[in-house]
């Protein structure tokens, strides 16, 4: 274990940043901060910069406590989002900043560092050119340089670095950062709110929400078994549909009830203690595990076509069941016009369940 | 009626070229999305459409009366930004009312109208609320809310979501698609977001560097795009670009594919089509990730390389191969294994292959 966050809470007044978060990166690990805007990822990456303090809890690195670390003690290499770059010094020059800082190295070997870094980001033709005349998307890149270039820091902290970059460029950076810094063997946290980059890019994924973290492991994991209905209802696009069902006793037979529809409770559940004794759950039930019908299905619900949006391998139908929208998938050659009656085929083997309260998965 | 029309029309600031020679036509009903990377004048066209803006040559139509001297009340638009300014001191109910208590319609109408809006908007809920108690997707549709209660003629959209996070600007998307299909409005969208553009317009026109690109539905976009600049900005993972030239041996024809150290036969009457049209023998050639066919087999297939990289999505993989120099971006199902340095083989199906000028990158089979 090298970095040990444990039970940090940081509060800016009456607002909860952060709620006693708590996890361990591995030597060299690729951990990604997985959270939609506000969730806290920019405040927990500072404050294990030492930009900001803690409200409460402590952060080790291996086996100093680091929260009594000065910033600049931690050899913490970062890049955040308005990170300053100095406007009258040249691309090459900003980047050099920190090896020339840190002393030690021959003018070919810096030369060389910026090459690797540069090309990468594919900003190597920009070395004379001075911040003030970059775009903002090649700023944001000069700042990843900067802090990429150090050979090898204790750790490497970014927050959401290729955010504003275009999607041919994401895609060839996904990759070439991975590649770069998993070569170095720098442990890394790097946040985003895009879940497809943090599936794409994490070694493992810290998914958070409101300032408390909801999940932490692989990404088949963050996928395939989320362990609340936060993150099932945040990953996939469209997302899992996330519902509340009611349980019915009757005649001696369960049933569920959403939406005025009946839908059966699966054998395995009834064999279950943690499902049998509820009243009521929520469903996950993700749009590619929903089949539309235009008649009647065995298992499933009637709805109306809200809306069908043609994406661009499949299309995405929005239907209106009762007071509530779900999505589904379904393939292009399908027709759905608003206010079409279907029903939507559903596989309840496949159905995730969670607590209505607590929102976590029920096993 | 409200169909658009522009017929050459160009814009200059001082010397500095916006718009140049943008012919475009959008039928009555229909919604358009302008598409571009910024700074290509996709929200200069939307404004000289709005009158926001003049135009320095060229001519503009809405439903067929000549609008360019026309100011933007004279043209019965409505246009949504990316700032919605509502009234802080008005609830949702009396910001979307606005317009039509300025232009002194009656309190029945207003009702009524405002009603409706708010109906089709879901925004019945807060009606009495005030905008700082309502959340920035509610605030949008207030905005949307306000433009469609003037019963305009055309709706200009310039980037409204834009700002939004991912879940909201989904939420918001397929409203405002729904919309257009309940209101049966000509409606205009300016966005740089392709996926964007592709799912909501019925056709897209696609600008980069002050000139329309390409006007087209979505597959004409995706599959017959007219040029290389069309072909990457549009279709997400990009679309991959290998240098080729053209060799015939006795009337074989084949392209050796640059860096690859690869060849594939062309055999198919557009493929020879395209060798006969090319005037050389060097071309551009374009393939899509998920047109490539992958498989653990090397043995004849087309072309062979190294896993170097995997992003696993939800939907499907996206493999990095490497082919001696070059990098290939190939979209796999999820149930194809791979890992890095795993060896694997590739076909590209002949006739989804695209052909580009190699010097000019206009699509050699375009409209053809």
């Amino acid at each position: 274990m090298i970095l040990k966050v444990a039970n940090m809470s940081k509060h800016y007044h009456h607002i909860q940043a952060l709620k006693d978060v708590s996890f361990n990166c591995v030597s060299g690990e690729f951990m990604v901060v997985l959270g939609p805007p506000g969730a806290g990822k920019t405040t927990l990456l500072k404050i294990i910069a030492g930009l900001e303090e803690t409200s409460a809890g402590d952060i080790y690195f291996g086996e100093r406590l680091f929260t009594e670390v000065e910033p600049k003690d931690r050899d913490v290499s970062m890049a955040f989002e308005g990170y300053a770059l100095y406007p009258h010094l040249t691309v090459f020059e900003n980047i050099a900043h920190p090896l020339r800082i840190r002393g030690g190295y021959k003018e070919e070997r810096i030369k060389e560092l910026i090459e690797q870094v540069t090309v990468m980001l594919k900003i190597e033709q920009l070395w004379e050119r001075k911040t003030n005349q970059l775009s903002g998307g090649q700023k944001q890149r000069v700042a990843l340089a900067r802090a990429l270039v150090r050979e090898k820091p204790n750790m490497l902290l970014m927050d959401e670095p290729i955010a504003h970059l275009d999607a041919a460029l994401r895609h060839w950076l996904r990759a070439e950062l991975k590649k770069f810094v998993k070569g170095k063997g720098v442990t890394t946290i790097y946040s985003t709110p895009d879940y497809q980059e943090a599936l794409a890019m994490g070694d493992r994924i810290l998914v958070l929400f409101e300032g408390q973290l909801k999940q932490i492991g692989k990404p088949e994991e963050i996928l395939y078994k989320p362990q609340c209905s936060e993150v099932a209802a945040f990953i996939g696009d469209p997302p899992t549909n996330v519902v509340e069902v009611a349980m019915n006793r009757e005649n001696g037979r369960f049933v569920l009830e959403f939406e005025g529809n009946e839908l059966p409770v699966p054998e395995a559940w009834l064999n279950n203690p943690n499902i049998i004794g509820r009243d009521r759950f929520l469903l996950g039930l993700r749009p590619s595990d929903i089949s539309i019908c235009k008649e009647k299905v065995a298992v499933g619900f009637k709805a109306e076509v809200y809306v069908s949006e043609a994406m661009q391998r499949k299309q995405v139908i929005t239907l209106k069941v009762g007071s509530k929208l779900i999505k589904a998938n379904a393939a292009h050659a399908l027709k759905a016009d608003i206010g079409d009656q279907v029903w939507g085929r559903i596989d309840m083997e496949k159905a995730l369940l969670f607590d209505p309260e607590t929102k976590k998965a029920i096993c | 009626m409200a169909e658009v029309l522009l017929k050459n029309v160009c814009k200059f600031f001082g010397n500095v070229r916006a718009c140049k020679d943008i012919n475009m036509s959008v039928g009555d009903g229909e919604f358009l999305s302008i598409l571009g990377p910024s700074g290509c004048g996709k929200s200069t066209v939307m404004r000289m459409i709005a009158g926001l803006e003049t135009v320095s040559s060229g001519e503009i139509y809405i439903g067929g009366r000549l609008v360019n001297d026309l100011s933007p009340k004279q043209r019965n638009i409505a246009m949504v930004f990316e700032n919605y300014a509502l009234y802080p001191h008005l609830t949702v109910f009396e910001n979307i009312a606005f317009p039509l208590i300025m232009a002194k319609k009656s309190k029945q109408e207003i009702n009524d109208k405002v009603s409706k809006a708010m109906e089709m908007l879901r925004l019945h809920d807060v009606t009495g609320s005030f905008p700082i108690n309502i959340s920035d997707g509610q605030k949008q549709r207030v905005g949307i809310g306000r433009a469609i209660v003037r019963d305009p003629d055309l709706f200009l959209f310039d980037e409204p979501i834009s700002h939004l996070d991912i879940m909201l600007r989904q939420d918001l998307r397929k409203e405002i698609v729904r919309l257009q299909r309940e209101l049966h409005t000509t409606m205009i969208y300016v966005t740089h977001d392709q996926l964007e553009a592709l799912t909501m317009g019925n056709r897209i026109a696609v600008m980069n560097d002050s000139y329309l690109q390409q006007l087209g539905t979505r597959s004409e976009i995706l599959d017959n795009p007219s040029n290389t600049f069309v072909a990457s900005f549009v279709g997400d993972p990009p679309i991959n670009f290998i240098p080729a030239t053209i060799t015939d041996e006795a009337g074989n024809f084949s392209l050796a594919l640059d860096g690859l150290a690869a060849s594939i036969p062309l055999k198919e009457s557009r493929s020879l089509k395209a060798v006969r049209m090319a005037g050389g023998a060097r071309i551009k050639l374009g393939i899509r990730p998920h047109h490539i066919d992958i498989s653990h087999d090397t043995t004849n297939r087309e072309v062979t390389g190294n896993v170097d990289f995997v992003e696993f999505l939800d939907e499907y993989n996206v493999l990095t191969v490497q082919v001696n120099g070059v990098k290939l971006l190939i979209e796999a199902p999820k149930s194809f294994e791979a890992s890095i340095n795993d060896k694997v083989g590739m076909n590209f199906p002949e006739s989804l292959l695209l052909f580009f000028n190699d010097q000019k990158g206009d699509n050699i089979l375009a409209g053809n």
